[in-house]
């Protein structure tokens, strides 16, 4: 059977090709470049979308946030209070960790988990690679409220996690996961990491085989050890692939809220609260609409910087 | 090196594999097991049901609704893969092949939206969607689902309309193709397989989508797949083996279209992971 370069060739080409395209100057020149009103007519309805849904509404929630606005009635000017009251709230603070640890679970433990995992495999041939990344995979397509519910089984009290435990005699460590004050973000943060691990797994394994096995021949005759190998070859080798991880499992991280919703729904107490959660509280059960736009403003800030900061992993070799 | 250790290593890599597909399949196959499972029947941790029932699946169907907020996740789901479609051809189009003033610009404000974590314009979007009276209906999510997905179907177009050849384009134009048909009669059918990535992938994020409907549908009685699973939960808390019927209802179109098609699957999401 074949090796499974695909995933990553297909990722790749696609990186290059804007890259290439957002530095072409002055367009690209051909037959068919029309100038005149046409071209915008094409342009038109994505344009009247975008400026209607996304942009008015982001400008909107800027102003919102800065004022007391709820759902009915006159709205005033409160300057930065509401992202005063955000900051200084120990559910949001605990929230926005909450999120930190997610991320640590969903991207971070994935990622030096498969890293283990694919040194050890090294560079054989793998059989049946097709089917390996059709299950590998599964986990991206499925709604993250059939995911919820399916853990939620899972980690029910008569789920098999605690019927293993009893059945090897470690009955004082069953508990209900989700429901426990000390677990339970644990037990949502375990659900990322089977989320990421096969994305993860299949990117690194790909990456991985499209070193050129003169390298590892090379450094075999300097008398390179595998760990040797793995820090001077493997690891440079993919480390796009790891970036390209690294964006999706942190994007996956910061979207986990129907997961959330479905398993604990922010609980026991405020234990796995995260802040949109928080936001669809805030605005869609106590109407503050100013105090949710803060939130959401918040929340688009801290992801926006994670994925500035991500996308500096793949950043340099370019 | 002799044979022995070599024979070791590779069964043990074959082994971390296997184990590795194993638990990414775990959850799907005990969720199995458990919606043929008769209700209170306990099931052993490997999820193979010893009581065999199809009442699980009746149940969810009917008593949670499914069956309605399966065809209404279906209408969204189609609606908004013909727009975004559609949509993001035409402008990828104006924004890789024709000529466009402040084409740069343009494409940055869709970038942004790719990046753009939905959570930033939910709360003024609510207010937008119940100015124009359509809170509680479909087109409360068609509508802003397209709006967004078309900012990444706009980026992975034209990358495709980039990839062409330009002599195909040009050949066209020298025939006196009108730019309208150039696009549909020479692009699109060259671009088959990057428009189907683009369906299967809005098809799945659409029928997915919890978050919007949540906030845009939550108090109406239109419900999408996702939302009917909450009720179903909501109004049977102990319903394990129907809630599991259910979850398995919701997520076997997008299994199946993924068993079938794959490589565009893997293809889409990974270019999810493109952002400037």
């Amino acid at each position: 059977m074949k090796m499974d370069t695909k995933s990553s060739e297909a990722a790749l080409p696609t990186r290059a090709t804007r890259r290439r395209s957002l530095d072409v100057k002055g367009g690209r020149r051909s037959a068919v470049a029309r100038r005149g009103i046409v071209p915008y007519l094409y342009l038109a309805p994505a344009a009247v979308l975008f400026l209607f849904f996304i942009l008015k509404p982001l400008v909107d929630a800027l102003f919102a946030s800065l004022t007391d606005a709820r759902i009915v009635g006159q709205a005033h000017f409160v300057g930065f209070d509401n992202y005063v009251r955000v900051f200084s709230s120990e559910t949001v603070r605990q929230a926005f960790l909450n999120s930190f640890i997610l991320i640590f679970f969903f991207s971070v433990l994935p990622i030096i988990w498969n890293l283990f995992v694919v040194s050890l495999i090294a560079r054989a041939r793998i059989k049946g690679m097709s089917i390996l990344r059709l299950l590998l995979f599964l986990p991206q397509v499925l709604a993250g409220v059939v995911v919820g519910i399916a853990w939620n089984a899972i980690y029910a009290p008569s789920g098999p996690i605690n019927s293993v435990l009893k059945g090897v005699g470690l009955s004082v460590w069953t508990r209900p996961w989700l429901g426990d004050f000390d677990w339970a973000l644990v037990a949502v943060g375990v659900v990322g990491f089977w989320i990421s691990s096969g994305l993860v797994l299949v990117l690194l394994l790909s990456g991985v085989q499209k070193i050129p096995e003169d390298y590892y021949e090379a450094s075999m005759l300097d008398g390179a050890g595998s760990v040797r190998q793995f820090f001077a070859i493997t690891f440079p080798g993919i480390r796009s692939e790891i970036a390209v991880a690294a964006t999706l499992t942190t994007t996956a991280a910061f979207s986990s809220f129907s997961i959330i919703f479905i398993t604990t729904r922010g609980g026991p107490g405020t234990t796995t609260y995260v802040p949109t959660l928080i936001l669809y509280q805030d605005a869609f059960q106590d109407f503050a609409i100013g105090r949710a736009s803060a939130v959401g403003v918040v929340v688009t800030g801290v992801a926006l910087v994670v994925a500035w900061l991500v996308s500096r992993i793949g950043g340099k070799e370019e | 090196m002799t044979f022995l250790p070599r024979r070791i290593a590779s069964v043990g890599r074959t082994l971390v594999l296997v184990l590795a597909a194993g638990i990414s399949i775990y959850p799907l196959l005990y969720v199995t097991g458990l919606s043929l499972q008769t209700s209170g029947v306990p099931i052993s941790a490997w999820g193979v049901p010893t009581k065999p029932t199809g009442a699980n699946y009746e149940r969810a169907w009917k008593a949670g609704g499914l069956g309605n907020a399966l065809m209404l996740s279906l209408v969204v789901a189609i609606s908004v893969v013909v727009l975004v479609t559609v949509i993001s051809l035409l402008a990828a189009y104006a924004l890789s092949i024709l000529r466009i003033a402040g084409r740069k610009i343009i494409l940055l404000c869709f970038l942004a939206g790719i990046v753009l974590p939905v959570e930033a314009i939910v709360v003024p979007l609510y207010g937008s969607l119940r100015d124009l009276r359509i809170i509680g209906t479909p087109l409360a999510l068609i509508i802003p689902e397209t709006a967004l997905m078309t900012c990444f179907g706009i980026y992975w177009l034209r990358s495709f309309f980039l990839s062409m050849p330009e002599t195909i384009t040009e050949a066209a134009a020298l025939d006196g193709a009108s730019s309208w048909r150039t696009l549909w009669s020479v692009l699109v059918p060259n671009g088959k397989s990057a428009i189907l990535t683009l369906v299967v992938l809005v098809f799945m994020w659409s029928w997915n989508e919890f978050f919007l409907a949540l906030i845009f549908l939550g108090s109406s009685p239109l419900q999408t797949a996702p939302l009917g699973l909450l009720n179903l939960q909501g109004t049977r808390t102990t319903d394990l083996t129907g809630l599991a019927a259910g979850a398995l209802m919701v997520a076997f179109p997008v299994i199946v279209l993924y068993a079938i098609l794959q490589r565009n699957f893997v293809r889409g999401i990974l270019a999810g992971a493109v952002k400037e």
